[in-house]
């Protein structure tokens, strides 16, 4: 097993724990995604229908049309939310790790530690503060408080992130740069930056994905249909229908997922290095 | 090039004010709040009543406090084990260097960890749905009996654990998988020159090296399954009659559902004494990280 090479049985026997695990994986989204195109008199069948004998878009476009059902405006504030979180991690984040990788000043160490503890920090033991902060200070059911509350939530951990990224790109490209003129605002901007992009971007998915795959603060912080994200959709449309129709519930969430699928398959390989490294090495 | 300490703390300055205000003074707010009889209909008055809210939660009889603890400590030791056991023969197996297509399998492996907890919970509410569900079918396959899985008692705690275990092991395989690549493989070479098997391998190289990313997973992710909420929301709400109801579920029912912000906040109060007893321990394990040595 070990080896560069292994014997048959060996094989056999790691291939199969492999396979087996990923049916395991594969098979509960594979159920979403075929009955998503289900005809709903099939999806309602017994037995289940493994292999779709229909295949509709029915589904997807009622639940972009039909507001009753679920309606075009919660995937739309889904996306104002996370795509706003996602700038102001990518900003904070940035800024914060290139201070903490090119700049030394007392506290910096124990500020770091902390930034560790804080990403430890549970939303729900936090929420319930959260909740009276924003009530008393208009935040509470508005784009802007999620925005914060999700942004400041993964920024701790990103900093690391950025941090670690940075510290690996030689400074000599930013000294020569100052000697020819650039000031340092400007060597951040133009040398910096640009080279950490593949961070920015792990970055940018990892903030993506905290906002739009959140419901617990949505719940809590939100209540009106202008700023509740598809997620609160989602459970309300379980709520209100007394016999779910799973085939709509299953176009509804295969919808969603389609975003960070998309967005994690562009930076995975990036990503499973970057995000133990960012924990665990400096 | 000279660069003046007071510019780097302007850079790092928006990340310390947001984590000021969205973390470090709600973490004090709450221990605050726990003191106080505060009412969701009128949020801005709080009358101290010292250790009452402690009390209180300690004397409701439905759900009974020392039940809920139990129930939560069940979910998060048999999540965390077998996202750990099942994440490190997963990373293992991935591993091996004559694995092809490691990166495919690595990435179909992470869904559940990308897909929103409030959609794993419907889903496997759908798996499990006792009439039309997958779950149910496949044992008629078997000729056994079909259950009706998140309605009943004694089956809703494992119901929601197994969803949480299929959620959650693509985390620990990120980890552990991080702490297998920092193996040297010719340690393995030189062991395989002397005879040794796959399974000494594992116990007298692999294990000992890995101790402290297994530790670290450990740390992280019971930190995270004692604040699981989405995924035992969507399917019972704690139900039935209060056998899935563990302290986050507890903490959102008091303080939202019934009002009573302060006790709430003191279920808060204790999910994050547990958190803080965990943090001691993953600044500790951080700290014998080499890379980590500087950090005081």
């Amino acid at each position: 097993m070990f080896g560069s090479r292994a014997n048959t049985i060996t094989r056999v026997f790691v291939y199969s724990v492999l396979v087996t695990y990923l049916i395991v994986t594969i098979l509960p989204l594979y159920w979403i995604l075929v009955t998503a195109f289900k005809e709903p008199a099939e999806a309602m069948t017994y037995p289940p229908t493994l292999v779709p004998r229909s295949i509709t878009f029915d589904n997807i476009v009622r639940i972009f049309t039909e507001s009753r059902v679920f309606g075009f405006r919660p995937f739309y504030n889904s996306l104002v939310i996370s795509l706003g979180t996602a700038v102001l991690t990518v900003l904070v984040s940035f800024c914060a790790g290139y201070g903490f990788s090119r700049y030394r000043f007392p506290g910096r160490d124990a500020l770091l530690l902390s930034l560790l503890l804080i990403n430890f920090l549970p939303l729900l033991a936090i929420v319930i503060p959260v909740f009276r902060l924003f009530i008393l200070y208009q935040l509470y059911d508005t784009y802007l408080g999620l925005i914060l509350l999700h942004g400041f939530k993964t920024a701790p951990f990103t900093a690391w992130l950025m941090k670690n990224y940075i510290d690996t790109l030689p400074l000599d490209l930013e000294d020569c740069a100052m000697i020819d003129g650039c000031s340092p605002r400007m060597a951040m901007r133009r040398i910096v930056a640009p080279l950490a992009a593949p961070g920015l971007a792990a970055v940018a998915v990892l903030a993506f994905r905290q906002a739009w795959n959140d419901f617990t603060a949505a719940l809590i912080l939100t209540t009106s249909a202008d700023v509740r994200p598809y997620t609160i959709a989602l459970y309300r449309f379980v709520g209100e229908h007394g016999r779910v129709e799973w085939h709509l519930l299953s176009a509804a969430a295969f919808i969603s997922i389609v975003p960070v699928v998309g967005s994690f398959a562009f930076v995975q390989r990036y990503f499973v290095s970057g995000l133990t490294g960012g924990a665990l090495k400096s | 090039m000279r660069r003046k300490p007071s510019v780097g703390i302007a850079y790092i300055s928006p990340l310390l004010f947001g984590v000021l205000l969205l973390a470090v003074y709600p973490l004090v707010q709450v221990v605050w709040m726990s003191f106080h009889r505060i009412r969701l209909a009128n949020i801005q008055d709080a009358a101290f009543v010292g250790l009452e809210n402690f009390v209180t939660l300690f004397r409701i009889e439905a759900p009974a406090f020392g039940s809920v603890v139990a129930i939560t400590l069940i979910f998060v030791v048999a999540s965390v084990f077998f996202h750990v056991a099942i994440g490190f023969v997963l990373a293992l197996f991935l591993n091996c260097r004559w694995m092809k297509g490691h990166n495919v399998l690595r990435g179909v492996y992470m869904m559940p960890w990308i897909t929103a907890g409030i959609m794993v919970g419907y889903t496997w509410s759908f798996l499990l749905e006792p009439r039309a569900g997958i779950l149910n079918y496949l044992l008629s396959l078997l000729e056994l009996p079909a259950q009706s899985w998140t309605a009943d008692r004694s089956l809703a705690l494992p119901a929601i654990i197994i969803a949480n275990i299929w959620r959650g092991v693509p985390y620990s395989l990120i980890i552990l998988t991080g702490g297998l690549q920092s193996i040297d493989p010719e340690l393995y070479d030189s062991a395989l020159v002397d005879g040794a098997k796959s399974r000494q391998i594992v116990r007298f190289i692999t294990l000992p090296l890995m101790r402290e990313f297994i530790l670290l997973n450990l740390i992280l992710d019971t930190g995270l399954t004692f604040h699981v909420f989405d995924v035992i929301f969507a399917m019972t709400a704690g139900g039935p009659r209060h056998s899935t109801t563990t302290l986050a579920i507890l903490m959102y029912n008091r303080a939202f559902r019934f009002g009573e912000i302060g006790l709430g906040s003191a279920v808060a109060v204790m999910l994050l004494l547990i958190s803080g007893v965990l943090a001691v321990f993953y600044i500790r394990s951080m700290r014998r990280e080499r890379g980590m040595s500087h950090v005081r």
